[in-house]
């Protein structure tokens, strides 16, 4: 009898779909993980089918999505048409344990979907809301295009000082103006790095730069937790030649560095990436267009990837034209500078884990501390992954995506259809990628586009 | 009275199991992390995941789009995109949800027919 409610109560519990282990745990955490659970691939999918049904459901039942204009505005844009909802943002998420769910309203997701109302017109792909730099306290934007005159940076650096002094958590003007403008100076100097760089299939399309802003006025480079107000910088390419070095100015020598660096860091994930535009790899029905990943830098310079962590230096976007033909093959490009790339990235780590450094010694060739300028250790490490391994792990983000872009695009409701997806990942000092859980922080971003919409 | 009490205790386990199971496996699980960022989880039947979503989505809109209909232009600036979501502490006018139960979403709500998006 007893065993018999013991089988009627296992049968009464919700199943919560786990996923597979190896998709969310990184081989360095595996020791510390829960038991293996199975993965019912029928199972998830049904879950996917339960949630992104439930989703569309809510959306058609919303009416008044446009607003009633009683009177044409006496003047207004060409393209001016009334507000109206033109998209909705909707995240899954991913707990330590494997579970899968809708995410609630705190907490990182894994997954991201992006619905549009099918009878918009839409010729290409455009860059959807990001989100703020923070969901509890409105943050400032400093935003710099390849055409923006030091004026404009000027004016931007000037509005943004005064919306900070608005807030009343920074008092003193004189520091706060000067380290926002020694941060700006430095971010510029990088986007001149980006500025330059052929055409390729990937290319780097944005660069930001979130920082948290003390009450003395100090700028920190990533974003902490609590009431100290935060300013992003945002520079967006327009994919066209550049005028590199018009307002970079009084660049420091190891900003050179990290300038060169850059180059030579974005010059081999471009090739990496690759893996993400290979059709056999390609998951059904959505394409990727994007992919972002957060950088950071040792005290020598040299650029790397950063794991679980804000960054230090920046995140920086990828895209592709899906649409548009090469100017110039990949291989050739690739060729012309193919014998100065390295053939390892780096991995950076704050405050790494005794298993973690421990796990890299038995399994890496190298890794190395971290210092400062003046040679003292902080707490990071940089570990040396094989470019390879990455390569392999993109193509193994690539299938985890698809798992959910399979589902998405199958989604057929009168009016809102699936238009983008995205997968944030956290990667491994294996060089795989995870799919980054609530408490985490994915330093990577897939981004697709569902070509069937 | 043996046979009385087994058909008791079968009947008893029944509807036991019944009030226990309550639902259909349609349960869409709930993530996230409370206010002290633990995690938490829990399950809604897939009619009230979207019965909440859809009220969420329209007390969003209610408010959204009357107060960007009246945005007037300064400074040169004209308002041509605005992002919008719920706040952790966001009561909808069905009683304050508890933290985690509630599906997280943005609008994007333009007015324009090309949208530069951020």
């Amino acid at each position: 009898m007893l065993n018999l409610i013991m089988t009627l109560l296992q049968m009464t519990h919700v199943h919560a779909a786990p996923i597979p282990q190896d998709w969310f745990v990184a081989p360095e955490d595996s020791v510390q993980s829960q038991p293996k659970q199975t993965h019912d691939r029928k199972e998830f999918e049904t879950l996917l089918d339960h949630i992104f049904e439930a989703d569309g459901q809510a959306l058609e039942g919303v009416t008044n999505l446009e607003e009633v204009v009683n009177a044409t505005p006496v003047s207004r844009p060409s393209d001016w048409t009334p507000w109206h909802a033109e998209f909705f943002m909707t995240d899954l998420g991913v707990t330590a344990s494997g579970t899968l769910g809708v995410l609630g309203l705190k907490g990182n997701p894994a997954v991201s979907l992006i619905w549009r109302q099918q009878n918009e017109k839409v010729n290409k792909p455009t860059l959807v809301p990001t989100e703020s730099p923070s969901q509890d306290q409105a943050g400032t934007a400093i935003e710099l295009t390849d055409d923006t005159t030091q004026s404009g940076v000027n004016n931007q650096v000037d509005s943004a000082v005064k919306a900070v002094l608005a807030t009343g958590k920074v008092k003193d003007e004189a520091p706060l103006r000067k380290n926002l403008n020694s941060t700006v100076q430095r971010f510029q100097a990088l986007t001149a790095a980006m500025d330059s760089l052929p055409d390729s299939l990937w290319w780097p399309s944005r660069f930001r730069l979130d920082v948290t802003i003390d009450a003395s006025g100090n700028v920190l480079p990533f974003l902490s937790i609590g009431g100290d107000v935060k300013v992003r910088l945002d520079w967006h390419r327009l994919k066209h030649q550049s005028h590199l070095g018009n307002h970079v100015r009084n660049v420091s020598a190891f900003d050179k560095k990290l300038q060169s660096n850059l180059e030579r860091f974005i010059a081999t994930t471009a090739m990496d990436l690759e893996e993400l535009a290979d059709s056999s790899n390609a998951p059904k029905g959505f394409k990727a267009y994007g992919f972002r990943v957060g950088l950071g830098f040792t005290a020598s310079g040299n650029i790397g990837i950063v794991k679980s962590s804000a960054s230090v230096l920046g995140q920086i976007y990828f895209s592709r034209d899906v649409k548009k033909p090469l100017p110039r093959p990949v291989k050739e490009i690739g060729q012309a500078i193919a014998s100065d790339l390295p053939d390892s990235i780096l991995l950076i780590e704050t405050k790494p884990t005794t298993e973690h450094l421990k796990f890299a010694g038995e399994s890496l060739s190298s890794y190395e501390s971290i210092t400062d300028d003046q040679g003292d250790q902080l707490d990071q490490v940089a570990y040396k992954i094989d470019r390879a391994k990455f390569r392999e792990g993109l193509r193994k983000a690539l299938v985890m995506s698809g798992s959910f872009t399979q589902r998405a695009s199958t989604r057929s409701v009168r009016r809102w259809k699936p238009w983008e997806l995205r997968t944030s990942f956290d990667m491994s000092i294996t060089g795989s990628l995870a799919f980054a859980t609530i408490g985490g922080l994915g330093t990577a971003e897939i981004q697709f586009y569902n070509q069937s919409f | 009275m043996k046979n009385t009490k087994s058909k008791l205790g079968c009947g008893l386990l029944f509807v036991i199991s019944i009030a226990v199971t309550g639902c259909n496996g349609d349960d869409i699980p709930l993530v996230g992390l409370d206010k002290n960022s633990n995690p938490v989880e829990t399950f809604l039947s897939k009619p009230e995941y979207t019965r909440r979503l859809n009220t969420a989505v329209t007390a969003v809109n209610r408010s959204a789009l009357p107060a960007l209909s009246h945005q007037t232009q300064s400074s040169g600036y004209a308002l041509r995109t605005a992002v919008i979501g719920m706040s952790i502490n966001a009561e909808i006018g069905i009683g304050p949800f508890k933290i985690g139960a509630v599906p997280r979403f943005r609008v994007a709500y333009t007015n324009s027919a090309d949208p530069a998006l951020p």
